[in-house]
């Protein structure tokens, strides 16, 4: 089923004075999903959003909703509503007039607004709260009527600019997965910016992963971690063991890369150059630790610390590379190595991701 | 030792309060139910008869034509400031603080002589008058001064400084997220000014609103000098009883009764949920 494209953006920029904080974005948001944009802080994230709801103009390029262009069309008038990141509740309003707020400004009946306000409160969990003010709520509470606030438009797109920062961490997870059942409910498409990757893995359909003003890939949360297409997205998204090295040469649908001087790891040939540079990414939870003896890809580590948190233990092991390797190892596995002063990490064909270039 | 200090520091202005304005206050207050004799001077002898007088015909005229004046100057100063104040907000920091200077900047001026000033502007041969004649906009010129208008120039004028700052304060505080919500929830500018910035700048309001309405009812030059007196403020009662007509006691009655009104007007603020931040706390 091809679903409709909602949001579009064409080529849109944004800069002020002469810096460029948005780079000729390019994407289409399909009706019900989750897009999420993530990127480090000052990446431009949110300023898209906020072209999207209309609260900052573009400097160039054209934004649709649901078909339509939106130049020269108002926040005001725009069927988009935002979360903000501090929920900006009007201080001065009870959580029902917060709540009625947008209705009242489309001049609907009271009866209906009386009616469709306690059904978003029903919604939220927060029946019982009408006289309330903001003050009076705790945070995820007041995460709840900023919701409540925005839905209750029934805005084509639901726009969140990290609605989550400011919850504690328990509450913020509870919090993602009532956001993700409310939109699967709602069917709502909802554009989330954040900067917590596992929030951004946990709850989107899509990821849009940004930097410094440009998109650098845009993938499902699967694709993104297990197939990144650069060593920045490999970095950011999860952790990640990387190395770069060089191309020395191709004989029989194998390549021979060699890592800071010192240790050769055999590839599948891609189609490499001899000389080329390659970034090789292998996770935390794909490092093997081996006792069978294999003719390549064998390196001798040496366990330099661990910690256990529960389910896994996460050893750092040192080896001749520069940098330390991070393994995330099940208790049967650990218990291997424990006592043992030098051991082998295998790197298996399948768990590592090559990225071509040093970039 | 955190404790003393602040007790020393405050000394000083704890002397200052108790010696210029309580003590004073408390010798008004005392003064207002003695009798006054016939040379300016009053006897030892209770009398609710300042008080009384109050209810005067023409005293309570006094009351009423300052309260007029008190109130018109208000609005008009409201109606500058507000639309001053948000222009003045959306500035960057370096122009916000130049222009505030410039807010500020008469104040270096007695206000008796930037009332004179005005004359020089308002007056029938004034500069307002000249240049409209000579451009022949007006064929007779216009009467600015010596009559309510011109109190109502030289009141707000004077005072506007007063609802601009505490009205300020107020409106820099105001989360700009609030006004961008509104906007994102369908609200037009109209709409926000009324339902998001008047109600989250009340407290700056009312405090300018008693900054410019008491010291308007208690401007006694201004209307002397721009109104000719003609007009009866009761700050020019006040001054009378106390320098021409040497009843004191009747003139301690009335400052009385003006700081019960103030007093009043507080209260009201309050009883209806206000919060007095900005003056920490009258």
């Amino acid at each position: 089923m091809e679903s409709k494209v909602i949001v579009k953006l064409e080529n849109v920029s944004k800069s002020y004075g002469t810096k460029n904080v948005v780079k000729n974005f390019n994407l289409e948001v399909y009706e019900g999903e989750i897009v999420t944009f993530l990127g480090p802080s000052g990446c431009g994230k949110t300023t898209v959003l906020r072209m999207i709801s209309g609260l900052e103009p573009v400097t160039s390029g054209k934004i649709f909703i649901d078909g339509k262009d939106m130049n020269g069309i108002e926040a005001m008038d725009r069927e988009v509503n935002t979360i903000f990141q501090s929920y900006a509740l009007f201080p001065h309003l009870s959580v029902y007039d917060n709540i009625a707020f947008g209705l009242k400004m489309k001049k609907e009946k009271k009866g209906n607004i009386q009616k469709k306000v306690k059904e978003m409160l029903k919604l939220v969990n927060l029946q019982g709260y009408e006289k309330r003010l903001p003050h009076e709520l705790s945070g995820g509470e007041q995460q709840r009527v900023a919701i409540a606030r925005a839905l209750i438009n029934k805005p084509k797109v639901l726009l969140l600019d990290e609605p989550l920062s400011a919850l504690d961490k328990k509450l913020k997870k509870q919090m993602r997965v009532e956001l993700k059942e409310l939109q699967q409910k709602l069917g709502i498409t909802f554009i989330y910016v954040t900067h917590d990757q596992s929030e951004a893995l946990s709850l989107s359909d899509r990821i849009l992963l940004m930097r410094n003003g440009s998109i650098i890939q845009l993938a499902t949360p699967y694709e993104l971690y297990e197939h990144p297409k650069s060593k920045f997205a490999a970095d950011f998204i999860g952790d990640a063991n990387i190395f770069t090295g060089e191309i020395l040469g191709v004989s029989k649908g194998l390549a021979n890369v060699l890592i800071d001087d010192t240790f050769h790891i055999i590839l599948k040939d891609d189609g490499y150059q001899k000389g080329e540079s390659v970034t090789i990414v292998i996770r935390p939870e794909n490092m093997n630790v081996t006792t069978v003896n294999k003719e390549y890809n064998l390196l001798d580590v040496e366990m330099k610390n661990y910690s256990y948190d529960g389910a896994y233990y996460t050893v750092f092991a040192k080896s001749s590379l520069k940098k330390d390797l991070k393994l995330l190892l099940t208790k049967e596995k650990f218990a291997n190595i424990q006592n043992k002063k030098i051991w082998k990490v295998f790197f298996d064909f399948d768990d590592m991701v090559v990225i071509r270039g040093n970039k | 030792m955190n404790r003393i200090f602040k007790r020393l520091a405050s000394l000083p202005i704890s002397f200052y309060c108790l010696l210029l304005i309580l003590l004073p206050l408390v010798y008004i207050f005392f003064l207002s139910f003695l009798k006054s004799d016939s040379y300016g001077g009053f006897t030892y002898v209770f009398t609710l008869q300042n008080y009384l007088k109050l209810f005067d015909v023409v005293y309570l005229k006094v009351f009423a034509q300052s309260f007029f004046i008190a109130f018109i100057t208000t609005v008009i100063c409201i109606l500058i400031s507000y639309p001053f104040c948000l222009f003045v907000n959306e500035k960057s920091k370096m122009v916000q603080s130049i222009l505030m200077t410039l807010v500020i900047l008469p104040f270096l001026t007695n206000s008796l002589i930037r009332t004179y000033g005005w004359m020089v502007l308002l007056r029938k041969e004034g500069i307002i008058n000249t240049i409209l004649l000579n451009f022949h906009i007006i064929k007779e010129p216009l009467s600015l001064m010596y009559n309510n208008l011109g109190i109502i120039i030289g009141m707000v004028y004077t005072l506007l400084p007063f609802m601009i700052l505490p009205l300020y304060s107020s409106i820099s505080k105001i989360d700009p997220r609030y006004i961008e919500a509104a906007k994102d929830l369908g609200a037009s500018k109209l709409t926000i000014f009324f339902k998001i910035i008047v109600p989250l700048t009340v407290s700056g309001l009312f405090n300018g609103v008693l900054m410019v309405f008491i010291p308007c009812i208690g401007y006694f030059f201004i209307s002397d000098l721009l109104g000719g007196g003609k007009l009866m403020l009761l700050g020019n009662l006040i001054k009378n009883q106390f320098l021409t007509a040497r009843d004191w006691p009747f003139g301690a009655a009335i400052s009385i009764a003006l700081l019960l009104v103030t007093y009043l007007l507080v209260r009201i603020y309050r009883k209806s949920g206000g919060e007095m931040d900005d003056l920490g706390g009258l």
